[in-house]
Order: C-alpha cells, then sequence, then structure tokens
C-alpha cells in the first residue's frame, strides 16, 4: 500500500471512525512508515486541541433564570402552572374581610330584593303559613321552658327542706 | 440525564406546556455550546440559543418528526448562528494576562492558550459546512449521520465535508502540534 492510499484513511483513523479495525495492510505501513505515522500523530493531535478548545459557562443560576426567562416569553407558565401557593397570611386576613364585606352586602341586597327584582316582593300564601306554624312551635317551646324552670323551682324547694330536716 | 425525545415528543404533542421546559432543559447547554463554538462570545452564544428555543417552539407545529428532536434543535441553532454576523472573526486570545504572570507554567499555558486561539481562527476561516461539520464532530461529539440531518446532506456528504475540513486545518495550521513529516510521504 502506497502512502497516498494511506493519507486518505488517516483522517478516518484520527477521527476514531476506524479505531480497532484498521485494515492488516495499513497497519503493515504504519509499521514500516515513519512518515504516515507521524501524519497520524499529527491529525490525532489536531483534533485533539479542536475538541479540547474551551467553552466558558455561564454561572451556574443562568441556566435556570434563562429557562424562566423563556418560558415566560412563550407563555408557559400561565398554562402549565403548578400546585396552587398557599397565599400568605395577611392575604389570608383581607381574604377574609372581602368574603365578610360580600355576604352582608349579599344578605342586604337579597333581602331586600335587590337583586332580584323580578321576585315577588311579598311571601307567598306557604310561606305565612309556615311562618305562622313556626311561631306555634316556638311558644310551645316557650312553655315547655316554663314547666321545666317550675319543676327545677319545686325541686330546689324540696331539697332545702330536706337538708332543713 | 434528560427525558428522552420520544417522550417528550409525545407530551408535546398532547398539549402539555410544561414538556417544552424539558426540552429546553435538556439541550439548553448543548445549543449555547454549540453557539459558541460559532461566536466565540459568551453573551451573543446566550441569546442565539435562547432564540433558537423560542423559533422552535413557534416552528413546533410544522415539525413533522422526520429528524430527531435533538437534531432540529441543532439545525435552527445552527443556521441562527452562520446567519450571526456573518464574516465576523473570533476574538483574539487576550495574552496580556499570560505575558504579566510570572508564575510557573505561564509560559506553557500562553503556548496553549496561542494554540488555541490560533485553531479557533482556523475553524473560522474554514467554508461554513466545513466549519459546521467540524464543529459538530469533534466538538458536539455528533455521529455523522446526525450531522447529515442537521446539514441537511447524505452521509457520505457530512464525511466529505469533514475530510475536507480536517485537511484545510492541517494546512493552515502548520507549525502547531507534532505536525512533521508530512513532506516525507512516498
Amino acid at each position: 500500500m502506497r502512502c497516498d492510499e494511506i493519507q486518505a484513511l488517516l483522517i478516518e483513523v484520527a477521527d476514531g471512525a476506524l479505531a480497532g479495525a484498521l485494515p492488516p495492510e495499513v497497519e503493515r505501513h504504519l509499521a514500516d512508515c515513519g512518515a504516515c505515522r507521524a501524519e497520524a500523530a499529527a491529525l490525532r493531535e489536531l483534533l485533539r486541541t479542536v475538541a479540547q478548545d474551551p467553552v466558558p459557562e455561564p454561572p451556574a443560576p443562568y441556566w435556570a433564570a434563562s429557562r424562566q426567562e423563556m418560558a415566560r416569553r412563550l407563555g408557559l407558565r400561565q398554562r402549565a402552572a403548578g400546585p396552587a401557593r398557599p397565599l400568605p397570611v395577611r392575604a389570608w386576613a383581607w381574604a377574609g374581610v372581602a368574603a365578610a364585606l360580600l355576604l352582608v352586602v349579599g344578605v342586604t341586597l337579597l333581602a331586600g330584593r335587590g337583586l332580584f327584582p323580578f321576585a315577588p316582593s311579598g311571601p307567598t300564601p306557604e310561606e305565612t303559613a309556615l311562618l305562622r306554624n313556626l311561631e306555634v312551635v316556638r311558644d310551645l317551646e316557650l312553655l315547655e321552658d316554663v314547666d321545666i324552670l317550675q319543676d327545677y323551682e319545686l325541686l330546689r324547694t324540696l331539697a332545702s327542706q330536706g337538708r332543713a330536716t | 440525564m434528560h427525558e428522552p425525545d420520544e417522550a417528550l415528543l409525545g407530551r408535546l404533542r398532547a398539549g402539555d406546556a410544561s414538556a417544552f421546559e424539558a426540552v429546553i432543559a435538556a439541550y439548553q447547554r448543548d445549543l449555547y455550546r454549540l453557539a459558541y463554538r460559532f461566536t466565540r462570545n459568551m453573551e451573543d452564544a446566550k441569546d442565539l440559543a435562547q432564540e433558537a428555543f423560542l423559533r422552535a417552539y413557534r416552528a413546533l407545529p410544522r415539525f413533522d418528526g422526520r429528524s430527531s428532536l435533538y437534531t432540529w434543535l441543532y439545525r435552527i441553532t445552527l443556521n441562527l448562528c452562520l446567519n450571526h454576523r456573518r464574516g465576523k472573526m473570533p476574538e483574539a486570545t487576550k495574552e496580556t494576562t499570560a505575558l504579566a504572570d510570572p508564575a510557573p507554567g505561564a509560559l506553557e499555558a500562553l503556548a496553549e492558550s496561542e494554540r488555541q486561539a490560533a485553531v479557533a481562527a482556523a475553524i473560522a476561516s474554514l467554508p461554513p459546512q466545513q466549519r459546521a461539520t467540524v464543529i459538530l464532530r469533534v466538538q458536539q461529539g455528533l455521529s455523522h449521520k446526525a450531522i447529515a440531518e442537521i446539514l441537511d446532506c447524505s452521509e457520505g456528504t457530512a464525511k466529505a465535508n469533514f475530510f475536507h475540513a480536517v485537511r484545510n486545518l492541517r494546512a493552515r495550521l502548520q507549525g502547531y502540534g507534532a505536525q512533521e513529516g508530512s513532506d516525507a510521504v512516498r
């Protein structure tokens, strides 16, 4: 094998494409020819130097910051929101105040039917009957309470008499 | 170790917006390094890598999956790099720091630094396809098949580009490294 034939293969040899699979005639030529051996070494050294050309890395926090910046620019975060973060205490307090205010306003408006002008203004006959029944029940409960109080007074009297005897 | 491309693509196609963040996390360093090889400037490289992701995201609906995700991302970055300040040569290596440093090993460091600068300049002077091939093959460690996909050519053409690129570099870097004996070929 001649040197010019070997030369065409030396780049592949240096590149590693033929690593471990050099044809025997190439190996024989390299063993005998100092010039081709030197050329093979020079090519290996050249590729090693090219491969080792350093790349300065940005500071470590850059990568995450860059991802966030890109996600923001692409609007990814809104659509791929993670678990909701708990609100801070002050936010909870304000949320509670707002909810209470809404409740008060809502009840007031509903009581005055302000929000539902299409609703009837007075109670229906069924509602009136129900209210009447509720009043009866309340009176019964009051009577029961009175009975209980009377029983209680009677027991106290008996007890005090018993202690005196 | 990042999520396989196939899984990422599946999530992207299913409309999982968080999948693209995973793509960025998987490839942002590779694309930055690729861009740096071309620009020799950290800020430019950061900007180009980001721009590549933004363009890739917008082009996702047109990605047909015939190439792999990473070769597609590399191709977008490479096109941006080749169009970036076309003709700008790499920055010269700062020699003053090494010369002013009397510490042991300073001369060796200077020699190495000069050699790296010469290599960078030689690569920058190659025709675009050869330059891209050397960077992708030797510095980014890609296979000839992947390079062919990125450069949209046959594998044979990618290998031929590589062969010519190395021959050209060899010719331009006479005097650096163990390069004696080539005149004595039979």
